[in-house]
């Protein structure tokens, strides 16, 4: 499970930043303006958190391919790139959010 | 990628596998066995077969058929625009066609289509006799014939659906959609996603626990990679139309105002819906096929393929990413200016991805000495025609321009050039490459390169032309035009075009019936030089020894695999068990963990696909009680087929090749059973929580009209049922050593599960909350009626428990079926409870 895990890791981080990301915007399309403010910032705070959380899985495997596990180097190698395509995108995609508020 | 040795998974000893290829010959008659065991159908078995060297052709041959039959349908269509204001077919004769043509497209040939290479293609390149569930392979097969042409027939009565293939409300509702032609989609479209998730099932499953030992996953070849994403794409993806199609039906049916706004329904949920499935779609089709070409383009250019594991990443980022681009298709519907944006940002990052894979392709073609055989030229055709396709979808993520092409030819141009270049040339290039494989002679070079021409050029005719009619502002779906506004030429070129893409696909047609021929004692063989295990000698037992895999092409790297696995020097050479059977591997180190016996062909599926299909068929002509019986037999037919399954069997153990013994019974996460309930219950996961977001998306619609919820108490009662319920079935597992305890116990769990939803819908109705009423009352329904289902299905293996117990098999030698009847309680239990806190306190704990 730890394998899939480490695999799925990083990409599964986007995946929930993506959800919680459009939850919030949607939440700022129906709530008031002195609302939007905080929102925003939960949102860049969540960004944050994931992007460094992101970049902490990716370095983690990277470190384990040096030792490697289940899996032998391919999974940390793999896991240690997604997680890094992770971070990116999270920055991508909530881009737009953080430039127009 | 390689590196040094990595712990065991499961406590095997890899050194073991130095023992292979063994020394000196088989035993006299082992081969003989085991093609007994494996032999060919005869008369009316070739029905009931369930051997994949079958199955796989049939399925695949079915999904040709619909795309033939569905190509027919665009040819018509072709010719009504060939010039303005024509009569060949009326306007509403034509809805009803382009309807079709995109809904057999995409649900009848292009999932199946793929789903079918990989039944036919996995268990050789795996090194498996079979995936695990063959029976499941083949009930999912003829499910899909039988109601895929019982679907297609509704043309030729009137009666088939004429909304468009996303079947849009409010255009679908009943107001403007009177009759039962919109039916005939939401419910034609029933089997084919049971159909689907089954397919997905099977392939999940047979990928991570039925590979040869020492496929790790750094061996684990990239179409086998590609379906498992695919497979798990599927899972997630589909749960969602199944959602949509049902909550559609339920509002034509019985009025729960889902989409109707006047009850405080929205018809946009239905799009959310519908595009959460209907855009990874597209890349559900495009990852089986970008497998095939990263199986093909080293092949044909003999050379590794280049970047594996960015491939590899690929996938897994397309899996993902795809999930975050629905809404893409809603970009003029008017959502939020900021989530539009996080949308469009998403579009164009999911192109990374397949730039990837493309960038892949063409250094493996560079660095390699390219072969411009068919499936080569397929290959590179396929290219081309993607990165076009792939371009003008970058150009239609860019919101602005999407709010001008939206809905225009110039999108029809666009999603023709992805799925053709992205699948149906891939396809085409498989087809050719893999046919030597199950066919005694390959197709013809000569006639393939005709095909290829023909359909490269009409392609590109046909395809072309529509991005200027769609920029010179013609809408799709029209079924004429007025003469004057410059449309004429490029509508002309266009069905030339289409007419041309046909005569290739005829040459095709013929090609097939002049050289394919399955199911016979020889095949063609590795004409293309490929370097997987498809390629191993085989018989309709797969091959005759399973082999230990070291490389990632082990046909090229591995010297005399051929020679040792014919002569049954690798595992598995015969049947100790006297059945058919395969090795059970380890999900990510594929270290040999059990035997698994197979099953025997038995007319049960056919029965449970017929009678599944008769189902959903009579139920939209509204034979409700004809309905009802159908699905009552398909479930009686199930449950003989599973009769059959968790006997132990009298061997516990049994040499498996060079003194190496493995286990015979398998329970728990090391069983493929087990994976497939997890699956399956994933499923059950993704309906509920996209049950969720439809609750919350229509309370965000009209909150001023939410009523509060039914008093605590019941909320508490239900509460204590459920996690009763669920506990007593999970612990059943637990007393094995008194059947009659955990029988009970299971019956016991099942019962207060259908008290706790008791409870919960009582409540709800002793407020007044009715369905027909309200959005609140309709979704609550919804929620429940889903809650309902599965404790339906949880009463029916109850039964079965106690049936089983009554013959005697229940009991510590075969604790499986308490097992999975356990899980599947649970999960019932906390579905249930999910359901129940979030219909109670939202919105009403946010006051």
């Amino acid at each position: 499970m730890n394998t899939w895990l480490s695999l799925l890791g990083g990409l599964a981080l986007w995946a929930a930043h993506f959800l919680a990301a459009y939850a919030i915007a949607s939440l700022v399309d129906i709530s008031s303006y002195e609302h939007q403010a905080p929102l925003t910032w939960l949102l860049a705070g969540l960004t944050l958190a994931c992007v460094l959380a992101a970049v902490a899985l990716a370095v983690r495997a990277w470190r384990a391919s040096r030792r490697p596990g289940l899996g032998g180097v391919f999974v940390p190698r793999l896991s240690a790139l997604a997680s890094t395509l992770a971070a990116i995108a999270i920055v991508w995609q909530s881009a737009p959010f953080l430039w127009r508020h | 990628m390689n590196g040094p040795p990595t712990p065991s998974e499961t406590g095997f000893d890899t050194a073991l596998y130095e023992r292979f290829p063994t020394k000196g010959r088989r035993p006299k008659g082992e081969l003989e066995q085991l093609e007994a065991i494996w032999c060919a159908p005869r008369r009316w078995e070739w029905i009931t077969v369930i051997n994949n060297n079958y199955v796989g052709v049939y399925y695949v041959g079915a999904a040709m058929l619909f795309f033939v039959l569905a190509g027919v349908l665009a040819l018509l269509m072709r010719t009504q625009l060939a010039l303005p204001m024509q009569g060949v077919l009326a306007q509403e004769t034509y809805n009803q066609i382009f309807t079709m043509h995109g809904t057999v497209m995409m649900f009848l040939f292009a999932v199946p289509a793929v789903e079918a290479l990989g039944v036919l293609l996995l268990p050789q390149m795996l090194g498996a006799r079979d995936l695990p569930f063959p029976r499941l392979s083949a009930y999912a097969f003829w499910a899909y014939l039988i109601g895929g042409l019982a679907f297609f027939c509704s043309l030729f009565f009137g009666l088939a659906p004429n909304g468009g293939w996303f079947m849009y409300p409010p255009l679908t509702s009943t107001t403007y959609s009177p009759g039962i032609n919109a039916d005939f989609w939401l419910l034609g479209i029933g089997f084919i996603e049971i159909s689907a998730i089954a397919g997905a099932i099977e392939i999940i499953v047979g990928v991570l626990k039925t590979r040869a030992p020492g496929m790790t996953l750094d061996k684990l070849p990239v179409f086998a990679w590609a379906m498992l994403v695919f497979a798990g794409m599927i899972i997630i993806a589909f749960p969602s139309v199944i959602l949509a199609t049902t909550l559609l039906e339920l509002e034509r049916a019985l009025g729960w105002p889902f989409f109707d706004a006047t009850r405080g329904g929205d018809p946009m949920l239905w799009q959310h819906l519908f595009w959460f499935f209907g855009h990874p779609e597209v890349y559900i089709i495009f990852l089986p096929a970008a497998g095939a070409m990263s199986t093909i383009v080293p092949a044909v250019a003999r050379t590794p393929l280049v970047g594996h594991w960015l491939v590899v990443l690929a996938f897994l980022a397309t899996g993902f990413i795809s999930f975050g681009v629905w809404a893409h298709h809603m970009f003029t519907t008017g959502l939020p200016g900021v989530s539009v944006g996080m949308f469009s940002a998403a579009s164009m990052a999911v192109s990374l991805p397949a730039g990837v894979q493309v960038f892949s392709w063409i250094a493996t073609v560079a660095s390699g000495r390219m072969k411009f055989n068919a499936p080569g030229l397929f290959v590179l055709g396929s290219l081309l025609i993607f990165v076009m396709g792939g371009l003008t979808g970058v150009m239609a993520a860019m919101v602005p321009f999407d709010w001008q092409a939206h809905d225009t030819y110039f999108i029809v141009a666009h999603l023709h050039y992805v799925l053709i270049g992205g699948m149906v040339f891939p396809l085409f290039a498989a087809i050719y490459y893999w046919t030597p494989m199950v066919s005694a002679h390959p197709l013809s070079e000569r006639l393939g390169r005709w095909t290829f021409g023909l359909m490269f050029a009409g392609m590109h005719l046909a395809f072309l032309p529509m991005h200027l009619t769609g920029l010179m502002g013609m809408p799709r779906r029209v079924y004429t035009y007025a003469a004057g506004r410059d449309w004429e030429w490029p509508n002309l070129i266009s069905s030339i075009g289409a007419f041309v893409f046909a005569a290739g696909v005829l040459i095709w047609v013929i090609d097939m019936i002049r050289n394919f021929r399955p199911f016979g004692f020889s095949e063609a063989g590795n004409v293309y030089g490929g370097g997987g295990l498809e390629w191993l000698p085989a018989g309709l037992y797969s091959t005759r020894s399973i082999p230990v895999v070291t490389s990632l092409y082990p046909l090229w790297d591995q010297k005399n695999l051929a020679r040792d696995v014919a002569a049954g020097r690798y595992f598995l050479p015969g049947a100790p068990t006297g059945g058919r059977e395969t090795l059970v591997t380890s999900p990510v180190n594929a270290e040999p963990q059990h035997l698994l016996r197979m099953p025997i062909p038995s007319g049960w599926h056919v029965w449970a696909a017929v009678f599944t299909a008769g189902f959903f068929l009579l139920l939209t002509v509204q034979a409700y009680a004809a309905s009802v019986l159908s699905g009552v037999l398909a479930i009686v037919c199930v449950l003989r087929w599973c009769w059959f399954l968790d006997h132990p069997l009298p061997q516990q153990t049994v040499d498996v090749g060079a003194g190496i013994e493995l286990p015979t019974y398998a329970s728990g996460s090391s069983s493929t059973g087990w994976w497939a309930m997890v699956v399956t219950l994933v499923v059950g996961g993704m309906v509920l929580a996209m049950s969720v977001f439809s609750y919350v998306f229509l309370w965000s619609r009209s909150p001023d009209t939410w009523r509060p919820p039914p008093d605590t108490t019941s909320l508490a009662v239900a509460t204590a049922s459920a996690i009763g319920g669920g506990a007593l079935a999970l612990l059943a597992r637990r007393q094995l050593g008194r059947p009659w305890l955990a029988t009970a116990m299971v019956i016991a769990g099942g019962a207060l599960l259908g008290l706790a939803f008791g409870v919960d819908l009582s409540s709800w109705r002793s407020i007044g909350l009715s369905p027909q009423a309200s959005a609140q009352g309709a979704i609550v329904h919804a929620i429940l009626a889903w809650q309902g289902f599965f404790v339906a299905v949880a009463a029916i293996m109850a039964l079965y428990v106690l049936l089983r117990r009554l013959y005697g098999y229940v009991g510590p030698d075969r604790p499986a079926t308490i097992e999975l009847v356990g899980l599947f309680l649970a999960y019932t239990a906390g579905q249930g409870l999910v359901g129940l806190y979030v219909t109670r306190l939202f919105p009403a704990g946010l006051a």
